[in-house]
């Protein structure tokens, strides 16, 4: 199944450690072009690590990542300029320019990388404004919205290029229900519409999972899982189990590992 | 945010700056009245130039007339050597100009006083005045006082 | 023993690797790529925040030091009967010494822990992170103009400091204790020299620019990006900053003055 579709991102044997620590010990993984990729697992599996590499601000030890064909971390300093052109990123805390207002914040990428004059980035940020319901917040500055808000005018900003991909790191921590709603409509919405190849790094994993067309799941520094949601839940795994039904006690130990209580008693 | 008054004020602050510049150049190191003229050197021989340092004031009857450049020892003569530049304005010192090392107030800086004479020969760049009167040392003072009380016993 | 030799090898190498570091990002951020018209506007309104906002400290400061330079001045010089040269006391130790240090000193507490706080928080925000995945440089477009901001904001500070110290001096010796006016600035113009005293303190006070600036910059630039990542950097800031100009200030006196 997975081989058919066509990969937009390929992860080759990469091994990653930061100071001291094994962060990756070798791991592989594919993205599908146009489809919405899930990437989950446990806190600190180095899943946000992994959309850092992607994005070419951290070198792996070893192995290799291509996006579209080009190797992330072989290209040259204007090579991987252009290319980041081409990707989009929501950050865990929106990361909006908290001295412009929210339509300087949507045209800030527009008036650097284009030469467009005013009228048309007027009409280029109001779109995109709209696209994620803000409209009619254009000139708020981003300290007067929530934070479910400030994340959607930072997607606004991160689809402003048009990008040919976004990549989304913990889009949905902090929200309410119905701001978790909106922006799982938004991430499906904007992915058919604008022919996007999405991913989704996230703990939260029913939601994750409703939307996602494919799952990377990470532990213990390699690739747990990698398939299609419904062969997720079907998976024998018992550290996917574990995860999926969210048990306390697993693979994944309750207990820090220390001696016997009775040796120590 | 970039605005109107903020750029009026970035530059009213860089005028601010440059106000005190000027101010600092005129008024407190007075640079307009020191740099700007000519002047010509001339040197004066002291025995004894006790106290008095470069950049030290010349004048003539209490107006100042220029600087002490320089001080020398000419091992030739034994004697001081203070070269002492000029302001083009006082060109009127006569050749037996005598020059004297006064103190302004009790312990205050020494200064070079200038008296010009009756010769109608004025001084030019590179004279040398010999009739001069070396500055007091305290020492010399007390022992030619406790000299004179001595011998009048 | 071996283990503690050990350990101070290891924490020279990591400053080392500190000091190549900071040096990175000042080339990098001073001689990058230019890309004039967005960074004039951030330029001015860096010297805005830094130089601007730090005049009030800087005016108040300058005049109660003036003014306590020529009380206390007055005090000693009076058992001498030398208060005349209160003008030139007052006026030397301003140009030389105080005017460019006392100057650089406050500006490192108040305009340097501000950038280095700035510069932490958009780091911990990620917005430093969001402009390079956007293609931008953040060195070009956070750190050059508020570094170049220091560097013009700190001497035209200082030479407001100065002015107004003496002016604050004068107040004292001339309108308060009552020496005459005329022999105050005589003498005041008199000693100092416009190229040996002012401008010497003008070229201190640069060069204090570029290392409080630079300090306060990388700071800033490498901390830990949490919230106690950031109270611990601007504490550094003004610490190192502040060694730095006491430091420097000795050894460009020294080479300045000690000649003469």
């Amino acid at each position: 199944m997975s081989e058919l579709l066509d990969p937009f991102i390929t992860v080759e044997n990469v091994v990653f450690r930061r100071e001291r620590r094994l962060i990756y010990d070798g791991i592989s993984a594919h993205v599908p072009r146009g489809k919405i990729t899930a990437i989950v697992g446990p806190s600190g599996a180095g899943k946000t690590t992994l959309l850092r590499l992607i994005g070419g601000q951290l070198i792996p030890g070893s192995g290799d990542i291509k996006v579209d064909g080009l190797s992330v971390n072989q290209l040259k300093r204007k090579q991987l300029f252009e290319l980041r052109k081409r990707m989009g990123v929501l950050f865990q805390s929106g990361a909006l320019f908290g001295e412009l207002s929210v339509f300087d914040n949507v045209a800030f990428p527009l008036r650097v990388h284009t030469e467009l004059d005013d009228d048309l980035i007027r009409l280029v940020v109001l779109m995109k404004l709209e696209a994620v319901g803000l409209r009619g917040a254009f000139d708020l500055m981003p300290y007067e919205l929530s934070g479910g808000m400030q994340r959607r005018v930072a997607l606004a900003r991160a689809i402003a290029l048009d990008p040919e991909m976004i990549m989304y790191d913990e889009p949905f921590v902090g929200q309410d229900p119905i701001g978790l709603g909106v922006l799982l409509a938004l991430v499906k919405r904007l992915n058919q519409a604008l022919d996007l190849t999405s991913i989704v790094v996230s703990h939260d994993l029913k939601e994750t999972l409703s939307i996602a067309d494919h799952v990377i799941m990470m532990a213990n520094r390699v690739v747990a899982f990698e398939g299609t949601p419904q062969a997720m839940r079907g998976s024998e795994d018992r550290l996917v189990q574990q995860f999926l039904n969210g048990s306390p006690d697993g693979p994944v130990s309750f207990h820090y590992s220390a001696p016997p209580l009775l040796e120590v008693v | 945010m970039y605005s109107r008054r903020l750029e009026i004020s970035v530059g009213g602050f860089v005028l601010f700056g440059a106000l005190c510049l000027a101010f600092l150049a005129l008024e407190v190191s007075g640079l307009a009245q020191t740099r700007s003229t000519e002047t010509y050197q001339i040197s004066a021989r002291f025995d004894n130039v006790a106290g008095l340092t470069a950049r030290a004031k010349v004048s003539a009857a209490g107006v100042t007339v220029g600087r002490v450049i320089g001080i020398r020892y000419d091992d030739k003569t034994a004697a001081a050597l203070v070269d002492i530049e000029i302001n083009d304005q006082f060109a009127t010192f006569s050749a037996d100009t005598s020059a004297s090392i006064f103190t302004a107030g009790l312990l205050g800086e020494k200064y070079i006083g200038l008296a010009t004479g009756a010769d109608t020969v004025f001084l030019k760049d590179g004279d040398v005045i010999y009739d001069t009167q070396s500055s007091i040392v305290l020492e010399e003072l007390i022992g030619k006082f406790l000299l004179n009380m001595g011998s009048n016993k | 023993m071996l283990g503690y030799l050990q350990r101070i090898g290891l924490a020279a190498l990591s400053q080392l690797s500190n000091l190549g570091r900071a040096g990175l990002i000042l080339a990098q951020a001073v001689f990058g790529r230019s890309r004039a018209g967005i960074h004039w506007h951030l330029l001015i309104d860096q010297v805005y925040a830094v130089g601007v906002l730090s005049l009030s400290i800087i005016i108040v400061s300058g005049l109660f030091i003036g003014m306590v330079l020529g009380l206390q001045g007055y005090t000693i010089l009076v058992n001498y009967g030398s208060e005349q040269a209160l003008g030139q006391m007052v006026a030397l130790s301003l140009t030389r010494e105080l005017g460019p240090v006392v100057t650089a000193l406050l500006f490192a507490g108040r305009a340097g822990s501000a950038l280095t706080a700035e510069i932490g928080l958009m780091k911990v925000t990620e917005q430093l992170a969001s402009l390079e995945m956007m293609g931008i440089d953040p060195l070009r477009r956070v750190v050059a103009p508020r570094f170049w901001a220091g560097v013009i904001s700190l001497p035209i500070l200082s030479l407001i400091f100065v002015s107004v110290g003496c002016l604050g001096g004068a107040l004292v010796g001339v309108s308060w204790l009552g020496i005459d006016s005329g022999s105050f600035w005589a003498n005041m113009q008199a000693s100092v020299s416009f190229y040996d005293d002012v401008v010497n303190g003008m070229i201190k006070s640069v060069i204090f620019a570029l290392v409080v600036t630079w300090i306060a910059v990388y700071q800033g630039f490498d901390l830990v990006p949490t919230s106690e990542g950031i109270a611990r950097a601007t504490t550094r800031t003004v610490v190192y900053a502040s060694l730095a100009i006491l430091g420097l200030d000795f050894f460009l006196t020294a080479v300045m003055f000690g000649g003469i």
